[in-house]
């Protein structure tokens, strides 16, 4: 309620779903078992 | 036809909360913050407020330029004013819809709490509110995690 002086009317439509959470990182996938050598 | 936005993405800004019973209120009217996310209403029990100096009689959306209804924001973290004996906790918050600017601050139409500054008791709320905690002296650097400020181009 402390808003003083003259304000100015935006218009803000996001273009997604505003402010979701970062998502966390997914892991890394695991590392394929190489061949190994005869 | 509409006119097109001025922006397309949620403007992040700062605000407080009392904390009453492990909840978020308002600081000046009885409005509980249940969820993360809050849509303005012009209560006609808010026009009472001030002696309703301020507050338009007609019905109208929120925010109205000519009503001091909407969901306030600063742009900058610090600059809500002292709530007396109350506990309060400060915040980030991401706005969108229709927003009335000020050279301080903002009121918006809808509201997303993002994070949450570490103070007592607001860890469980929080948690339960599925927002971030930052540390209190943290929170400006912390919300550019979430967007950018309200442009100074659109700031009277």
């Amino acid at each position: 309620m402390s808003l003083r002086g003259p304000s100015k009317t935006v218009v803000v439509e996001p273009l997604e779903a505003p402010a979701k959470r970062p998502e966390p990182q997914p892991a890394p996938p695991p590392k394929e078992p190489q061949p190994t050598a005869a | 036809m509409t006119a097109a936005p001025d922006l397309v993405a949620p403007v992040v800004a700062f605000r407080a909360w009392r904390v009453v019973d492990g909840d978020l209120l308002s600081p000046y009217i009885p409005c509980r913050w249940d969820g993360p996310v809050m849509h303005a209403e012009c209560y006609p029990a808010n026009r009472a407020l001030l002696f309703g100096r301020g507050w338009l009689a007609e019905p109208h959306d929120p925010p109205h330029p000519s009503c001091r209804c909407g969901i306030y924001a600063h742009h900058r973290p610090g600059t809500q004013p002292y709530y007396g004996e109350f506990q309060w906790v400060d915040g980030i918050v991401a706005v969108w819809g229709r927003i009335e600017a000020y050279r301080d601050g903002l009121r918006a139409e809808h509201a997303r709490v993002c994070a949450l500054g570490c103070r007592p008791g607001a860890e469980a709320i929080a948690r339960r509110l599925g927002v971030d905690l930052v540390e209190p002296d943290a929170l400006e650097a912390a919300a550019a995690r979430y967007g950018a400020p309200l442009p100074a181009s659109l700031v009277p």
